[in-house]
């Protein structure tokens, strides 16, 4: 009824306004936002596990061109999807992971004394370490 | 992922029932809220027993468990007081019938939570293992504890994991996975949406859900996109929120005047296991157990009972157990942000810079200022001051909840001085999911008009 309505009633009717208002906005933008890539990484990396020992560290070939987030993210995705093996940024293992993007093109050295052992979808590689 | 029900449900249900057992609170949803914290709480602990005696967590491990639970939940049944010996629900005082602003208030705050869950629904489809700590970190760590019992101590090599973080969250996750038989995504979106739902549930009931200012305060707290965002990101910063705001509010349902003895020490007990809770989710917790030390003395000198201290220091014991365990056993290392960066004396110097407390004032305004997200400019700022404008107003529970939350910022700001981490990156980098630990508490502050009902 209008004749209830003191200031202290319309600036808490205009407070609860507003923050409807901004919890739909919130809702809209998220509503935008892309998927995140975390989903397929891992499903790329889970078939790795087949082929790797079932604990213990296993190599994992730093992006050539240095850590961009991505390079980071597709690592950490590695280590996520492998989970209990230690997914480590060097190539002393007996598995080495190649994943896309990681090698240099024209030959990559860090490779040499590796051999390919499997390829898998998204581009990465699995690679042993030669007898 | 029924079996992932079940496996929650249970010892919440025991949990349930031994609070109502002991008289800890009339409200249903304060004893819910309590019983899914506690419930997480202890059967992490249990769940941790398990993986580090080498039993792993299989089915007949989790069958166990839940024979367990449901044990525990009947002996509660056996010790219930009888309906009759059991004493009337304190009732709220009676309401008038609902003014305009009661209707519009309750309007928005269910409007607010069907966007908010809107919200929710559509993070988890855009981000079904979470944010980026949640596979980085969390979720990480519950598959170390569920897929090999022999090797999980492993999880503490992991560097950018941060090793030291405690295992409440993980071991919670790795056990309802492990009554699924399976990893769905859905587990951690599960405990990480019920931990956001009770932080709003329990600070509607502190205020009392008569009042057209709970829904307010309801609907303020499902506001900020950063606060929402994290009840979805399947990370700890809103379970430690959870349990920041629950020991508070039971401290403060402590500090009332016309509570007896007993369950004055009851509240403290319960709160001093939320507490330790506290840092078993998070190291932030244990800022936490400092505050509520100091709290827990005050009360304790102010009412003339330091035996009530002694009842909050008992009920930290457990989860300090088993951290010390875990700090000291299993992951003996050094948070990443308080590394050793020199000698004790550059230490101290840190602390003095003026120029380090510069850059920290001026990326926390900016931040506070933003903090939210679009549309919510200016509301941590405003929340504070309605806080602060109560407790200068003499409202002793306003002055309870600001003073615990200036004292965990204080905390917050000494780890920033001391860190030997790059400090803007640092400050940049946590402040808003620090801010989302203390945004329930706050918003209970910003609404405490008057005494809050007894729970």
């Amino acid at each position: 009824m209008p004749g209830d309505l003191s200031p202290r009633t319309v600036l808490s009717g205009v407070l609860l306004a507003w923050c409807v208002l901004a919890t739909g906005r919130v809702f809209q933008l998220t509503l935008a936002k892309p998927a995140d890539p975390m989903s397929e990484l891992e499903s790329e990396f889970r078939p790795m596990a087949a082929y790797l020992p079932p604990f213990g560290e296993v190599g994992y070939l730093e992006a050539y061109d240095g850590p961009t987030e991505e390079a980071v993210r597709m690592h950490y995705a590695a280590q996520y999807a492998l989970v209990p093996r230690l997914i480590v940024g060097r190539a002393g293992a007996e598995f080495l992971i190649v994943a896309r993007g990681t090698a240099r093109g024209s030959g990559d050295v860090r490779l040499i004394g590796f051999h390919p052992v499997a390829s898998f979808s998204g581009g990465h590689r699995l690679y042993q370490r030669d007898r | 992922m029924i079996l992932a029900v079940i496996g929650l449900a249970a010892p919440v249900a025991a949990v349930w029932l031994w609070l109502e057992s002991f008289g800890i609170t009339d409200s249903r949803v304060f004893r819910g809220a309590l019983a899914f914290g506690c419930a997480l709480g202890l059967s992490s602990v249990s769940t941790m027993f398990l993986v580090a005696s080498g039993i792993g967590l299989r089915p007949g491990a989790m069958a166990a468990d839940l024979l367990l639970w449901t044990a525990l939940a009947a002996t509660a049944l056996g010790v219930r007081p009888r309906r009759s010996e059991h004493r009337a629900p304190a009732r709220e005082p009676a309401s008038e019938p609902l003014a305009p602003l009661a209707w519009f208030a309750r309007g928005a705050f269910l409007t607010a939570a069907v966007l908010a869950l809107g919200t929710v629904v559509a993070e988890y489809i855009a981000a079904p293992h979470g944010q980026w700590d949640a596979w980085a970190i969390w979720n990480q760590k519950a598959r170390f504890l569920l897929r090999d019992a022999g090797a999980w101590r492993s999880l503490v090599e992991i560097d950018w994991s941060n090793p030291g973080h405690p295992l409440l969250l993980p071991a919670s996750v790795a056990r309802l996975w492990a009554y699924a038989g399976g990893e769905p995504t859905l587990v951690p979106a599960m405990v990480s949406v019920l931990f956001g739902i009770s932080n709003v549930a329990v600070v509607m009931a502190a205020l009392g859900w008569q009042r057209p200012h709970a829904w307010m305060a309801g609907t303020v707290a499902l506001v900020p996109g950063s606060f929402v965002s994290q009840a979805i990101a399947q990370q700890a910063d809103i379970p430690v929120a959870f349990f920041i705001l629950t020991a508070l509010v039971l401290i403060q349902q402590a500090a009332g005047g016309q509570v007896s003895v007993v369950r004055r020490r009851r509240l403290l007990l319960l709160a001093g296991l939320l507490g330790g809770f506290a840092a078993w989710t998070k190291n932030e917790g244990f800022l936490l157990l400092a505050v509520e030390a100091a709290l827990v003395l005050w009360l304790s000198v102010r009412h003339r009972a330091l035996t009530a201290f002694a009842w909050w220091l008992l009920g930290t014991m457990g989860p300090l157990l088993v951290i010390a365990w875990f700090k000291f056993s299993v992951a003996p290392v050094t948070p990443v942000y308080l590394a050793p960066g020199g000698s004790l004396p550059a230490l101290v110097g840190q602390l003095f810079q003026l120029d380090r407390h510069a850059l920290i004032g001026d990326i926390v305004t900016t931040r506070w200022w933003l903090w939210g997200g679009p549309w919510a400019t200016g509301l941590l700022p405003l929340t504070l001051l309605a806080g602060s404008a109560w407790a200068f107003r003499g409202v002793s529970d306003a002055r309870l909840l600001l003073a615990a939350v200036l004292l965990m910022l204080c905390g917050y700001d000494a780890v920033y001085l001391a860190s030997s981490l790059d400090l803007a990156w640092l400050v940049s980098g946590t402040v808003d999911r620090l801010v989302a630990q203390l945004w329930p508490a706050i918003v209970l502050a910003a609404f405490c008009t008057g005494p809050n009902v007894r729970l």
